[in-house]
């Protein structure tokens, strides 16, 4: 089910709302959700949903394991079993058929490739699932002795099938109780219009274009491919952050909340500063369960210790950031898919963050202020860009890189890609000021002016009142658009 | 803050009043439309449960398509959201000169090409009873002296590509000497004699051309010519197979068109069924007309180099063409008429001037005369039509570039039978509907199967034309000169045209459809299924 349908938006959600609310004691809420979510997970996935219910089982049983420890090995290896299943079940699900492709490739044998249907979500439930077991190996939580809990936590549809990554310690008390009134639900209803505009009327459109553009009438151009790539990276920022923002906005009618996923990532300045703003939850994921962990490892602390004793001072400082940044990389890229291009597109974002952490930080604070921000903010776009196209194409990766610097296209432009930027040129324009806070800032100075003339009361109601019209014109215009349009596509939905 | 609770509870209220109305409202719906009108496609309807559809969630996904498809008012949310569409482009700021292109939104959604093998059906003619040797057989002559030909030369015809050059080379027989070779034709065509007496032919531009060898015996001149037709250079938008998508809608002087490519794949399976369909009915002429789109009418070269060129997919349909298949090429007509008005602006049809040339052609190239175009009586049907082309794209631009529909009524009395799927019939005194106020007029749009009787014609002169939407205007110039044409739209109609026609003793049988339609694959496989 996706949330962007009139399917979900008119017979989902409202039955999910008057269902929820009609019961008032927190069983038969919890209870409420849980059926939902795994009506709304068997609605896309029926037979896998017995592979998420054995994810959320196991992950159960370990967690008590690790609680029931005695001494600290036990807990160890309860923690390590909950892991390497977690793993080894998304390894088989997701990477089978890519690893004996792989070997098969470079060995230069044909073992039979499995091909195996990629469950839905599984990506984002077992993450979440390992903070859960980490955690409480970690001592950050206590083990969750009700199974419905744990599994209303896993199971929980608007975060399962593409983020935010929700950390157990990030709802362990939501659980329990959640703070709901008529603002809560107000809020989210706000914070999931938004996302639904984003989704329908940007993400829609400039997937719409992208692919125009990436279908090259009469030859591949330079100038079709950077365009092409400029608005699937807008695509994918809507989409992704779209559907982050419906998944927040959810919770928030249920009275949970999610931790924030987006920060508008296209106003960054460099690469370090765009992984802070991209993604955030993966990226805090990757540093609190693997990075830290890579650091402090035996064999990092060893190479930094054997590397002071010989005398290399800086390599002992930098060398084990530059290893744990390679492996975090390198699986950041292979998370987002079972494919090489995949693992290249991590890689390149690991090396940008490596040599701007190492080398360009440095060499950039020695230019003037104005000549760095120009030079920084312009490879920026270039940077990502490239990132876009490498991170799109799956097959012929180098024959498509190539269209980018001129090799076999058939010119810098012809009147196909000129005209599919001028039809599509005020979505762009329009689109590119959406990246940018500038609306809430707009909104924030109204409402400063607000509470100073009208008095905070009067304030609030002119704002929720005003957030009420947009709900319902955001509502309605998607309604148009989802009528109309039988092109919906979802990106992160493979994951 | 009392009153920030109550403003909270009254806008959510509010809003939950409003939601639940459309729910309700989508929900209590109790008849559900099938056919979208906009959109030109059925509905999806409420699927059937089926453990498989269930457990691959095929049955889930089919549920939100139908509640998608049949949610309250859809027509006109889909009409708003196409008007919307037109707000993506800058063309609200400043207006382009020249051509902009927009994209069929249903592009990108056909088929893939298959590379299969592919073999037409197994069919078994009747053998072909062996003729009565015929005298008039020049090298078999029981006549005392031997025959010398005075000058032969190694093929009658040539046809190569512009910037080539091609070998032709003269036997000249005993007893004749002075060989001469010259050219008369275009100007870009030349000719180079060789040392050994051959000649190479140049073709720098497009055009035709006879070259011609004379040789002399006592006096006397003895000839041989060889034509020389040499096509233009392909452009690359038309090396693309059909499938080639998305094709470029394009806006150019107020008026929209859209564009076709040859397919390389299909051309030549196409020849080989139009060729079959000569063999199966061999005391009939077998013709292939195939109409260019309306690009083929815009003659700036700014322009015109930058699209799917039709003239030269016409020419490379006609360069596949094998065995006894009389194919009319329209592209000088179409050329030379350019300026007329040939195209609707609106819509992706011809308009009735626009097929009469192919009448026209077509008649010639079967040894008739056609009427002139001035001996027909002009109706105006209307002068506000706007067609296909706001249908497919929904731009807004296109809903100012009206049409006027002008329809050529036929000279003679006449009697139009529709024949239906269901069996039933009606019978009509017109093949032109003047009441129907847009292209439909034409023999009244498509149907299965259809008879035209012309009591004025010679009854046994009849055709049977196998047509897509464009062989509608052409149809009723036929009027003029058989006595029954049969018109087949196989879209439609179930029918094996073999058994029907094989004893029927037609004149002619002619494919007529435009350029889109001879290069794709449906209308392969529906010729095949005509006689499968």
């Amino acid at each position: 089910m996706v949330f962007s349908s009139p399917f979900f938006v008119y017979i989902f959600l409202p039955l999910l709302l008057l269902l929820y609310y009609v019961g008032k004691s927190s069983t038969w809420r919890r209870g409420i959700l849980l059926v939902f979510s795994l009506f709304f997970y068997a609605w896309g996935e029926p037979v896998y949903l017995f592979l998420m219910l054995f994810s959320a089982l196991i992950n159960y049983i370990f967690g008590l394991l690790v609680g029931a420890g005695k001494t600290p090995a036990a807990r160890k290896a309860a923690v390590a079993g909950g892991v390497i299943l977690n793993l080894a079940m998304l390894g088989v699900f997701k990477y089978a058929g890519f690893a004996v492709e792989s070997i098969n490739a470079v060995l230069g044998l044909s073992i039979p490739v499995p091909a195996i249907v990629l469950p839905l979500g599984i990506s984002f439930y077992t993450f979440q699932a390992m903070t859960y077991v980490i955690d409480v190996y970690r001592e950050n939580c206590a083990p969750q002795k009700s199974f419905p809990r744990l599994l209303l936590f896993i199971t929980f549809f608007p975060q399962l099938v593409a983020g935010p990554i929700v950390r157990y310690t990030d709802i362990e008390d939501q659980l329990e109780y959640r703070r709901v009134s008529a603002k809560e639900i107000n809020d989210g209803l706000y914070r999931f219009a938004i996302g639904m505009g984003k989704k329908v009327v940007f993400a829609n459109t400039c997937a719409l274009a992208a692919e125009n553009l990436f279908a090259s009438t009469a030859g591949p151009t330079v100038l079709s491919s950077w365009a092409g790539v400029l608005f699937y990276a807008l695509q994918v920022y809507f989409d992704f952050s779209g559907y982050s923002d419906m998944a927040i906005g959810l919770g928030h009618m249920f009275g949970f909340t999610f931790p924030e996923n987006f920060d508008h990532p296209y106003i960054s300045k460099n690469v370090t500063e765009y992984w802070r703003r991209w993604h955030m939850t993966l990226g805090g994921w990757f540093r609190d369960y693997l990075f830290y962990p890579v650091m402090r490892s035996k064999l990092v602390t060893k190479l930094t210790r054997s590397l002071k004793k010989s005398g290399h001072k800086t390599a002992a400082k930098n060398l084990p950031t530059i290893i744990a940044l390679t492996v975090v990389w390198f699986s950041t890229g292979l998370w987002h898919g079972a494919s090489w291009n995949y693992v290249l597109w991590g890689v390149y974002y690991g090396a940008w963050l490596i040599l701007e952490k190492f080398i360009l930080d440095k060499a950039y604070k020695r230019l003037p202020d104005m000549l760095s921000t120009i030079i920084q903010r312009v490879s920026f776009v270039f940077i990502t860009l490239f990132g876009y196209a490498i991170f799109y194409n799956e097959k012929n990766l180098f024959t498509k890189l190539g269209h980018y610097f001129g090799i076999g296209t058939t010119g810098f432009t012809n009147v196909y890609s000129e005209s599919m930027i001028y039809e599509n040129g005020l979505l762009l324009i329009v689109s590119l000021i959406a990246c940018t806070p500038i609306a809430a800032f707009i909104m924030g100075k109204i409402r400063a002016k607000l509470n100073v003339s009208l008095g905070e009361e009067k304030a609030y109601t002119v704002d929720r009142v005003f957030k009420t019209v947009v709900i319902i014109a955001l509502f309605a215009l998607c309604t148009v658009r989802l009528a109309g349009d039988s092109y919906n596509p979802f990106i992160y939905f493979k994951f | 803050m009392r009153n920030n609770k109550f403003i909270d509870e009254l806008v959510l209220f509010i809003f939950v009043i409003l939601l639940g109305s459309v729910a309700i409202l989508n929900l209590c719906q109790t008849e559900r439309p099938t056919v979208s009108e906009i959109e030109n496609r059925n509905l999806a309807t409420m699927p059937d449960f089926t453990w498989d559809t269930f457990l691959s969630g095929k049955y889930f996904a089919d549920i939100a398509d139908f509640v998608s498809d049949t949610f309250i008012g859809r027509e006109t949310l889909v009409s708003l959201s196409k008007k919307m569409d037109t707000l993506k482009s800058l063309s609200i700021i400043y207006e382009r000169e020249g051509m902009t292109v927009i994209i069929d939104p249903n592009a990108g959604q056909g088929e893939k090409e298959e590379s299969d093998d592919f073999s037409l059906p197994e069919f078994s003619l009747p053998p072909i009873p062996p003729e009565e040797s015929d005298v008039s057989d020049e090298s078999d002559i029981s006549g005392d002296e031997p025959v010398i030909i005075p000058v032969k030369l190694s093929a009658e015809s040539a046809t190569f590509t512009a910037g080539a050059t091609y070998l032709l080379s003269a036997t000249v027989g005993e007893g004749y000497e002075n060989l001469v070779w010259s050219v008369t034709g275009d100007s870009g065509i030349s000719i180079v004699v060789n040392n050994d007496g051959s000649v190479t032919v140049k073709g720098d531009s497009a055009g035709n051309a006879i070259v011609t060898a004379t040789v002399n015996k006592d006096g006397e001149a003895f000839s041989a010519e060889c034509v020389i037709t040499v096509n233009a250079v392909v452009i690359a938008p038309t090396e693309q197979p059909a499938e080639f998508l998305p094709s470029g809608l394009i806006i150019y002087k107020g008026a929209a068109y859209s564009q076709s490519f040859f397919s390389a794949t299909y051309a030549p399976r196409y020849a080989a069924i139009y060729e079959r369909y000569a063999q199966m009915f061999p005391d009939t002429r077998m013709n292939v007309v195939i109409a260019p789109l309306a690009t083929i009418t815009i003659t700036d070269p700014e322009v015109s180099s930058k699209i799917s060129d039709q003239a030269a997919i016409l020419d490379k349909m006609e360069a596949e063409i094998v065995g006894d298949v009389n194919f009319v090429n329209l592209k000088n007509v179409y050329l030379e008429h350019a300026e007329e008005y040939l195209f609707f602006k609106s819509d992706h049809h011809w308009t009735h001037r626009g097929a009469y040339y192919a009448y026209s052609e077509f008649i010639k190239s079967v040894g008739m005369t056609p009427t002139p175009i001035e001996d027909f009586d002009v109706e105006i049907i209307t002068d506000k039509y706007i067609g296909s082309m706001y249908g497919y794209t929904g731009d807004e631009r296109v809903k100012s570039f009206y049409d006027t529909i002008e329809a050529y009524m036929p000279n003679k009395e006449l009697t139009m039978t529709i024949f239906r799927n269901d069996g039933k019939s009606s019978t009509h005194n017109f093949c032109i509907n003047t009441g129907i106020k847009g292209y439909t007029a034409f023999i009244s749009g498509d149907h299965p199967y259809m008879v035209i009787n012309v009591p004025e014609n010679p009854q046994d002169k009849s055709i049977l034309v196998i047509k897509d939407s464009y062989g509608n205007a052409f149809v009723p110039y036929l009027t003029e000169h058989y006595g029954n044409i049969i018109v087949i739209d196989p879209r439609h109609v179930d029918m094996n045209i073999y058994e029907e026609f094989k004893d029927y003793g037609l004149t002619d049988i002619v494919f007529m459809v435009n350029t889109s339609s001879g290069n794709t694959k449906p209308w392969y496989n529906y010729l095949v299924n005509l006689i499968d």
